[in-house]
């Protein structure tokens, strides 16, 4: 099966380039030099350039907040308005369900597939199941899948990662829209329409709506409530704001909506990626194309279990460094192509987000020993000059970020969420952990693909206080089972 | 084209159409949902061609979003802010420079808060500690930026320029933020304007908007509060919620009323949240729980960075009650001079209701007809300044009343923008009612027309026509003419609407001079009467008010003469609690060490062996209850080791410095 296939240059199936191996090699020889000739004033250099990674890192969120605070800019289509919308104006759409080895969400796939409020003859549901799945097939056989739904078995050949299924779906795909949803997913039945109509109204260069995502299951831990809240955070601070700057918008895993034709031409997923969407995202953005949020949520399965989560959580920071890898490689060629201040961005973005995180517990040991020990050796590591960025950093940094989760939570309107919020720092200790593992597999493994776990508990949204979504999907489930 | 069409083509050719707009434009403009052309690009646009971010956020039906709903209640352009912030900055920094300049009149608040931000740049031992945790920091910090330019502008520093630069920026925004709070409680845009000339031209406003104190940057962060707080209850969205709490956090930071405005404000919010939340009262608790963390959290953070970080430098959590320089050492001194004026009938409460009313003469009146009429209207909108304002008031009338504070006037400045807003919320909704009754002149001017009517008929009917009766009918008619029933119906329909508006106006309109003669009085504004009085009413100063313009003169004298020995670093010991001026107007602040250099206990306990040449002291007085020289070697001038060098001249109303030469 040939097709869409990302260039070879764009693909993180080669870790690093030769400039790449020449850069870290210099690098590293320079600091190891600098450690053995003067340890003390290199000690100072790297935690000087930590500290401004950090004042940058800051002050990108503020811009981003005040951005999307001002003007979140994101498409809306009013339900009244999409449902109008007469069947023969709506295009061909092709969604795409990877899933694999997961038989036991099949019947929620198959009631939200039926909840899609989509003309059945324009509507192209691929299922793309691993040629060895044989339960998962089963299961969807049993499920009596409705005419517009196929289910493709993809051939076995490596990696077997999701964006190679998806890849195979996009070459059957017989839509002029595609979009990808997660097995898991409930989007609002309306979320197609909408993409319809919002793609005929926005400019030819936009190819992507990313549609917001949030959780079913908020209230089933504190992890998932953490979760919750930072996604939210995602969606309503920071997404807006990356639009708003015009910056690569690293997308989300599901409810992404392409125009196809756009996406065959960029060739697809890179399937050598453990966030094909991310790089995605970045590669439309360096063609001149672009992405915009579209006002609509699909509900998923937060990660309920903490060693599971930390699977998930380490395979989106390998993926966000494996991007940032492949996306460096022709540094010249990215600053013509979005801007030297768009690479800069790019790169505390999304290079930024897991290095910082493993950075994070070396910072607070040391933040600690200064608390705690008053240790001679830490005033001579912080120069006036650096203590301040430090102080800067420690205190207006720390607190900037956990307001926004509070203020995130309370945005959700689950006033529940919002003084579990205020203990979010719990939950950075843990995105420290992911990200070590992650730098540590990168290395060892870079394309493996931890499988995420779903319907971990919390399997359908019960008494759920706010999410009228959540709940009217679950009323619907029980009227369309079968349909 | 309609306008927004025009809007939607300029934005879309401007390369970087995502931050040209901003949420307004999306409130304001009727949003059309319009064909956008669709260029015929295969194989995507060239690189480099960007999306016109605002013809995008206008798809779709337009109906209230989120982001619209947040936004502030705006009327009017948007410079109009702007021009607000300069006419009120140029203004007050006109009258502070007039009056540190021209008449030597600074507060000595303000200028140690300059000083402040002096030693953490200038001193011998520069750091950011030397702020000093006494007082708030933040109109310290705030005028670190400016101070460079005392290098080349000596004066800017210690003539009090800086800090009046401060206090008027800072009451200029918060003239800004009065305004767009009158907004908020749904004021048309010429009954805000005519509120807030009243607020910015108060005098009480003016002089601390011109003198440098730390209630401009007060009042800019809790009317900043106020007008989020005001916004949040009448969208229930959170970031104006967020906002709030980040005027409050940032508040504690200028003045420590502001612990009882965020705890009045933080019960507050939970009220509202908890009553409007639709649900079992799990939901609603939790509701008003996390409403309460958002508004509250910035608050807590930054009183508890502030007592931390005090007591991790100088051990003690909270200074401005426990040091010697504090606020409390402060009153425990001169205890006995506040009680002789707040010890009569009516005690504390009295006085500081005669403080009201000297701030606000119809205060009391004002704000009882507005509170009525949110009852009626069920408007809990004024309720939100009420909350912020009025909580910080209460802090200054517990304070008073545990004896903690001195009773100034500026205490009760809240009630200033308190009232003001409070006819904000009574001028909201126009029309205004027509009065129905006729005032009782024009009553009485009525019936004596028709009593001269009456006895001209009585006279006709009597004696005939004679001329008085004729020309008692005329006037009878021309009054009738003039207050009859159909000219006075006329008169209310035409102007009627202006009476209410009119009547709270003139009430308002009384506060200018009325607190401007208050000031002067030395009994209800001692701090204020005892600065001006010299300035605006010689004749009536005391010997002290006129010896006050004349306070820093030894200071820079002294300054003087020890620049002119040239002496090393560290070659004096001064506290500098009190000694501010003598750093800030000496040309070799590094000669000095003061209290913030972290090694100034060890210079203080062997300055011989430190070479100190100098030890400068001087009489503890009401502004300077502590002197950390005089307190480490109390026998000066009986010790042989030390010799008084010199006693500086003093015209001023402050003991006289005292320097002893280390022998």
């Amino acid at each position: 099966m040939s097709g869409a296939r990302v260039p070879d240059q764009f693909s993180a199936r080669e870790r690093l380039s030769l400039g790449q191996r020449i850069t870290f090699g210099v690098t590293a020889a320079i600091v190891i030099g600098a450690f053995v000739l003067a340890p003390m004033a290199a000690m100072v250099g790297v935690i000087a350039v930590i500290s401004l990674l950090y004042l940058a890192v800051f002050a990108e969120r503020l811009v981003l907040l005040h951005r999307a605070l001002r003007d979140p800019g994101l498409l809306r289509v009013s339900p009244e308005r999409a449902r109008a919308e007469p069947a023969e104006n709506l295009p061909v759409y092709t969604v795409l369900i990877p899933a694999y080895r997961e038989p036991e969400v099949l019947p929620h796939l198959l009631t939200a597939i039926a909840d899609i409020e989509y003309p059945p003859d324009r509507l192209d549901v691929i299922l793309l199941l691993e040629e060895d799945d044989d339960e998962t097939y089963a299961a969807a056989l049993a499920g009596d899948p409705p005419d517009y739904l196929r289910i493709v078995r993809v051939p076995y050949s490596e990696p077997r990662t999701k964006p190679k299924a998806c890849n195979v779906g996009l070459t059957l795909a017989r839509g002029d829209l595609v979009t990808i949803f997660d097995a898991e997913d409930r989007p609002d039945p309306l979320q197609l329409r909408q993409a319809a109509i919002a793609f005929r109204e926005v400019p030819a260069n936009v190819v992507c709506l990313q549609a917001k995502l949030a959780y079913f299951n908020h209230d089933q831990n504190l992890l998932t409530s953490w979760f919750t809240t930072e996604y939210a955070m995602w969606f309503d601070q920071m997404l807006p704001g990356l639009v708003r700057q015009d910056a690569p918008i690293p997308l989300g895993g599901t409810s992404n909506h392409f125009r196809a034709d756009v996406l065959r031409d960029l060739g697809g997923w890179d399937p050598f990626n453990v966030t094909e969407d991310a790089d995605l995202g970045v590669r439309l953005h360096r063609r001149g194309y672009r992405t915009l949020v579209l006002d609509s949520v699909t509900l998923e399965e937060a990660n309920s279990d903490a060693i599971n989560w930390l699977k998930q959580r380490s395979r989106w920071y390998k993926g966000y460094l494996q991007t940032w890898l492949v996306h460096s490689r022709q540094p010249i060629a990215i600053c013509r192509e979005i801007g030297v201040l768009g690479f800069l961005r790019f790169n505390l973005f999304v290079g930024g987000t897991p290095l910082l995180a493993v950075l994070n517990p070396l910072l607070w040991a040391l933040t600690l020993m200064w608390f705690a020990g008053n240790l001679p050796i830490i005033e001579r590591l912080f120069p006036t000059w650096l203590y301040f960025i430090g102080l800067v950093c420690l205190l207006l940094g720390n607190f900037t970020f956990v307001y926004c989760n509070v203020v995130a939570a309370r945005a959700t309107g689950i006033g529940r969420l919002v003084p579990q919020a205020v203990l979010s720092p719990a939950y950075w200790l843990l995105m420290s952990l992911a990200a070590t593992k992650a730098l540590l597999q990168l290395v060892i493994a870079p394309s493996y693909w931890e499988k995420t776990t779903h319907g971990l508990g919390a399997a359908d949204p019960v008494d759920d206080d706010v999410d009228e979504l959540a709940s009217g999907a679950a009323a619907r489930e029980v009227s369309h089972v079968g349909v | 084209m309609s306008a927004s069409e025009a809007r939607s083509e300029a934005n879309a050719r401007t390369s970087t159409g995502t931050s040209t707009g901003t949420s307004e434009d999306t409130m304001t403009v009727p949003i059309q949902r319009r064909p956008i052309q669709r260029r015929p690009v295969p194989h995507g646009p060239a690189p480099g061609e960007q999306v016109p971010g605002k013809v995008l956020s206008l798809v779709g039906d337009g109906s209230g979003t989120a982001a619209a709903e947040a936004a502030p209640a705006r009327s009017g352009p948007r410079w109009a802010g702007l021009v607000l912030f300069v006419t009120a900055a140029a203004t007050y920094l006109g009258g502070g420079v007039w009056l540190c300049l021209g008449h030597d009149s600074v507060t000595s608040d303000a200028l140690s808060r300059t000083a402040n931000g002096y030693y953490t740049v200038f001193s011998r031992d520069p750091h950011l500690a030397a702020v000093g945790f006494v007082w708030n920091p933040l109109p310290s910090l705030a005028q670190i930026p400016l101070l460079p330019l005392a290098t080349v502008w000596p004066e800017f520093a210690y003539r009090g320029v800086a800090a009046a630069v401060q206090s008027a920026l800072f009451m200029a925004g918060a003239v800004v933020y009065f305004r767009r709070t009158c907004l908020e409680l749904g004021a048309g845009p010429r009954v805000a304007w005519a509120l807030t000339v009243l607020f910015a031209v108060h005098p009480e406003i003016a002089y601390y908007g011109m003198n440098g104190m730390s209630e401009g940057s007060f009042l800019f962060f809790l009317l900043a509060a106020t007008a989020a707080l005001t916004r949040w209850v009448r969208t229930r969205a959170s970031n104006p919620l967020a906002g709030a709490g980040l005027a409050l956090g940032a508040a504690y930071l200028t003045r420590y009323e502001t612990v009882a405005a965020g705890l009045v404000t933080t019960v507050f919010v939970g009220l509202v949240a908890y009553r409007r939340t639709r649900g079992p009262a799990t939901l609603r608790r939790s509701a008003a729980l996390g409403d309460m963390t958002v508004l509250a959290l910035p608050f807590v953070f930054s009183f508890a960075v502030w007592a931390i970080t005090s007591s991790l430098i100088i051990d003690s959590p909270f200074a401005q009650f426990t040091s010697a320089n504090g606020n409390t050492a402060q009153t425990r001194l001169s205890a006995g001079g506040i009680s002789s004026v707040i010890d009569q009938p009516g005690g504390p409460l009295g006085y500081m209701f005669d403080q009201s009313r000297v701030l606000e003469p119809f205060g009391a009146l004002i704000l009882a007809a507005a509170l009525g009429m949110c009852w009626r209207r069920r408007d809990a909108r004024l309720l939100a300044p009420i909350a912020v304002l009025g909580g910080a008031y209460s802090f200054s009338v517990a304070a008073l009343l545990a004896g903690q504070t001195f009773g100034w006037l500026r205490f009760s400045i809240t009630i200033v923008p308190v009232v003001l807003l409070a006819a904000a919320t009574l001028l909201a909704h126009g029309p205004y009612p027509v009065p129905t009754t006729m005032p009782p002149a024009v009553r009485a001017a009525r019936r004596a027309a028709a009593r001269t009517v009456a006895a001209a008929a009585r006279r006709r009917r009597s004696g005939g026509r004679s001329r008085s009766a004729n020309r008692l009918a005329t006037a009878g008619h021309r009054l009738t003419r003039r207050y009859g029933p159909g000219r006075y119906q006329h008169l209310a329909l035409r102007h009627g609407h202006l009476v209410l508006p009119g009547v709270v106006l003139v009430m308002l309109a009384a506060a200018g001079p009325v607190t401007a003669d208050g000031m002067l009085n030395p009994r209800l504004a001692r701090e204020e009467s005892y600065f001006l009085t010299q300035i605006f009413d010689p004749g009536r100063a005391s010997p002290e008010q006129r010896r006050v313009v004349h306070r820093y003169v030894q200071d820079r004298t002294l300054a003087r003469w020890l620049d002119r020995q040239r002496l090393p670093h560290g070659a004096v010991l001064l506290d500098a609690a009190d000694g501010y001026e003598v750093v800030l107007s000496s040309r070799r602040p590094d000669q000095f060490a003061i209290t913030p250099d972290r090694d100034f206990a060890t210079l203080l306990g062997d300055p011989k062996g430190h070479r100190v040449r100098y030890l400068v002291t001087r009489l503890v007085s009401g502004s300077s209850p502590a002197d950390a020289v005089a307190d480490a070697h109390p026998r000066l001038q009986t010790d042989p080791a030390y010799r008084l060098a010199r006693v500086e001249p003093n015209p001023g109303d402050l003991p006289a410095w005292h320097v002893y030469a280390v022998r």
